[in-house]
């Protein structure tokens, strides 16, 4: 998968150039991580390129920001549309992850 | 002349005009012949004076939730104590999602929407005394529509297999319900998959000959039905409903989790979601999506365990 990935000091922007599968999540995983062991602080995942979020990422955004709150860090979604925002609203996690 | 045998059902609801409803589709079946109680209390009576009698008729009761006096769930507890053998079933007008706790504590895994098309309600109550007719698409959809099965032995099958299925429900289904379709397929056919067998999460599978996920679809002219069948029947009915529950009902462990949200999130985003397991044999999910239909919060609880 192709992640455009942008840093400014601790803080870094990550963005796939497409959908997050069932088969490729492990690969924005482990992008994510290894900015995280790196000193990112605030980690931002953009989604415009994802159009629908399945419980599989959901469950890989859980981990990271309990990873990233561990080290005092945050993690960020943003440009989330419509649908994924009714997906993060009922499964709570709109009250975990920080969205904007 | 073949005589029908009847199915014999007490049916428990506090409201006069749901009565007359009931009475109304149930008569017009040959083979349902159905005794209405007006409480909960009224209804252990009738069940009570049933059992005593040498040739008891109920094989059913189907009860309200929401009762003065005795509600559904007591109904049921003190009906199950007469006679723990006896089939159960719920039923409201009110949101499922309220009862939710209250049904995984007292083992209910079967709670009927009153708004659900009667030919539904009658097909789930006969399902419910018989256990026949719970497996398969054929059960579900109304005259001979053509059925499309795939088999998918990989992962990328799936992918090409939900795309076909949106292109095919594309021009009788809204962008929103769409979405919601395509999820709900993505979340069963990978819990079929990797749960089912045991694959790692993520990874790019090829299933081997003995392991078997089957997707079959077609529609009527008021739904479209997806089913996605494996062969392993490793869910049981106690941990389907534990994971509705915990989406409905999330503690704060439940929230930070990093999985089992795949079954709830599917149920809240699909129009109807129906889970049948043959333990250690098979699972089917089966997955409604009404044409004119909407659902917004009262979407029935359908767990059956053979």
């Amino acid at each position: 998968m192709e992640l455009m990935i942008e840093r400014d000091g601790a803080r870094v922007n990550i963005k796939p150039e497409e959908e997050i599968h069932f088969d490729n999540y492990k690969e924005v995983e482990a992008a994510i991580v290894k900015e995280i062991e790196a000193g990112a602080t605030e980690v931002s995942l953009d989604l415009s390129n994802v159009t629908t979020l399945y419980s599989m990422t959901l469950g890989m955004f859980n981990k990271i920001a309990a990873a990233i709150s561990e080290k005092g860090g945050k993690f960020v979604l943003t440009n989330i549309n419509s649908d994924i925002r009714k997906v993060m609203k009922a499964t709570r996690l709109d009250k975990i992850i920080t969205v904007r | 002349m073949m005589t029908l045998e009847k199915k014999h059902i007490l049916v428990v609801d506090d409201s006069r005009s749901v009565r007359a409803f009931f009475e109304d589709i149930f008569s017009k079946k040959e083979d349902f012949s159905a005794v209405f109680a007006a409480s909960g209390e009224e209804a252990v009576k009738i069940f009570e004076a049933d059992r005593e009698d040498p040739n008891p008729l109920f094989q059913f009761v189907l009860t309200d939730i929401n009762m003065p006096g005795m509600d559904g769930f007591e109904t049921i507890e003190a009906i199950k104590k007469i006679d723990p053998g006896i089939n159960t079933g719920m039923i409201t007008g009110f949101n499922i999602d309220d009862y939710m706790k209250m049904a995984l504590e007292k083992g209910v895994f079967n709670i009927i929407c009153k708004m659900d098309p009667p030919d539904e309600i009658i097909r789930t109550v006969d399902n419910l005394i018989t256990g026949n007719n719970i497996f398969g698409i054929d059960n579900y959809l109304e005259g001979s529509p053509n059925i499309v099965k795939v088999k998918i032995t990989e992962t990328s099958m799936l992918k090409t297999a939900v795309n076909d299925i949106i292109e095919f429900a594309r021009p009788n289904l809204d962008e929103e319900k769409l979405y919601g379709l395509k999820t709900g397929l993505i979340e069963m056919g990978t819990n079929a998959i990797y749960h089912a067998y045991g694959y790692e999460k993520g990874s790019v599978v090829a299933l081997k000959d003995t392991e078997e996920v089957v997707i079959q679809y077609g529609a009527d002219d008021k739904k479209l039905i997806v089913v996605i069948n494996d062969s392993s029947g490793s869910l049981s009915k106690e941990k389907v409903l534990s994971q509705i529950n915990k989406g409905v009902n999330p503690s704060p462990e439940d929230l930070i989790a990093s999985g089992g949200r795949g079954i709830y999130l599917t149920r809240y985003l699909c129009d109807k979601l129906i889970v049948n397991i043959e333990k250690d044999k098979r699972t089917e999910v089966l997955i409604f999506m009404y044409f004119n239909q909407e659902y917004i919060e009262n979407k029935p609880l359908l767990i059956n365990q053979i």
